[in-house]
């Protein structure tokens, strides 16, 4: 896990100084949405927020580093005839994706996928964290009312390895970013 | 228009050739089952039972039991009688069967997975739906399926009952694509 941690931040650093260098066209943004989980009789709907950058690193191919807290909501448990409420638990999860598409094509409108590694910790109440690796996988729509401002809606399927087992959820998010640097 | 082309099949190649490599938790399915407990677990400090738990009785662990990867939690519900006239501090174990005889070898050989469990002097606790604890030493025991209860209390003498009870486990298989 620190070798995985290590590798995608060395990864980001080299990418950031080399955008830097050639002045190469960046965001930073904010985003929220919803946690769905994937079939998991233990957890039911919860909310997202966190933050990226994406990095141009070819006119069709971009990098995002981003961090995000999300929350599965509670459930309840009915054990013989009376309902216990479940915390569903919370996840941070770091990590960077690759994303393809027309991101430096002119227009308003931007498709792209997207797939990246990610790591994240598991936190329940009473219970031990866990922390896994985990993988995401997705597409979304850029809307440039601005050259320098974008508004981003995405879809993404993000499962994580929990122990031998896995978790996922479907993540819908909204956000906002902005642009620095020329197309 | 090439170079786009192709980077988008490495892409997806390498996307497919991760997932097939990660193994099936990238698509697995968490389930929880409720085990009623029909027998009671009486128990003094010289002589008690424990109650055998098979999880594979129930159907929704024979449908998934060749496809299990992890267990994340195991809770217990029930009720606990207290019958000696000073409190009691109550304790459940989980070992692979019933030859336990002694409260030393509980102790000594079965695993602890709830402690603290306050037993006012001749009265009834009702334990709510609570964690069990050290799951990760009673996982290869849960994953087979079958494994025994024991109830003991800290302090002697004691003389407690538990009855009534549930045993949830959440779980998580693989799903079948």
């Amino acid at each position: 896990m620190k070798k995985l941690i290590l590798g995608v931040g060395v990864i980001l650093f080299l990418l950031t100084m080399v955008s830097s260098a050639a002045a190469v066209r960046f965001s930073i943004g904010g985003f929220a949405g919803l946690n769905l989980p994937v079939a998991q009789d233990d957890a039911s709907s919860g909310a997202l927020f966190g933050a990226k950058g994406r990095i141009l690193i070819l006119p069709f191919m971009g990098l995002e580093p981003y961090f995000t807290f999300s929350k599965y909501g509670g459930k309840d448990l009915k054990v013989q005839e009376k309902s216990f409420a479940q915390e569903g638990g919370d996840i941070t999860s770091f990590g960077a994706d690759l994303v393809l598409g027309s991101l430096s094509a002119m227009g308003k409108v931007k498709i792209y996928g997207l797939a990246g590694l990610n790591s994240n910790t598991y936190k329940r109440e009473k219970l031990e964290d866990e922390s896994g690796v985990g993988l995401a996988f997705g597409t979304g729509f850029e809307f440039l009312p601005q050259e320098m401002l974008s508004l981003e809606i995405r879809a993404k399927y993000h499962a994580i390895k929990v122990g031998d087992g896995g978790k996922a959820h479907l993540e819908f998010s909204g956000g906002l970013n902005y642009y620095f640097g020329s197309e | 228009m090439k170079m786009k082309r192709r980077s988008w099949t490495i892409f997806a190649a390498a996307l497919f050739a991760t997932l097939f490599l990660s193994g099936c938790w990238l698509f697995g399915i968490t389930l929880v089952l409720h085990y009623d407990i029909d027998d009671e677990i009486v128990s003094t400090d010289t002589v008690f039972n424990s109650v055998a738990i098979d999880l594979t009785e129930e159907q929704d662990w024979k449908d998934n039991q060749d496809k299990l990867d992890e267990i994340y939690s195991m809770l217990f519900y029930g009720y606990i009688t207290n019958y000696e006239s000073t409190p009691a501090t109550g304790q459940l174990y989980v070992y692979k069967d019933g030859s336990l005889s002694t409260v030393a070898e509980v102790q000594s050989k079965a695993i602890l997975v709830l402690d603290g469990l306050a037993l006012p002097s001749d009265s009834t606790l009702e334990v709510p739906l609570i964690h069990m604890v050290r799951i990760d030493h009673i996982r290869d025991l849960v994953m087979e399926g079958k494994f025994h209860l024991y109830a003991i209390a800290t302090n002697v003498p004691f003389d407690i009952r538990v009855f009534d009870a549930t045993v949830v486990v959440i779980f998580a298989v693989e799903a079948i694509l």
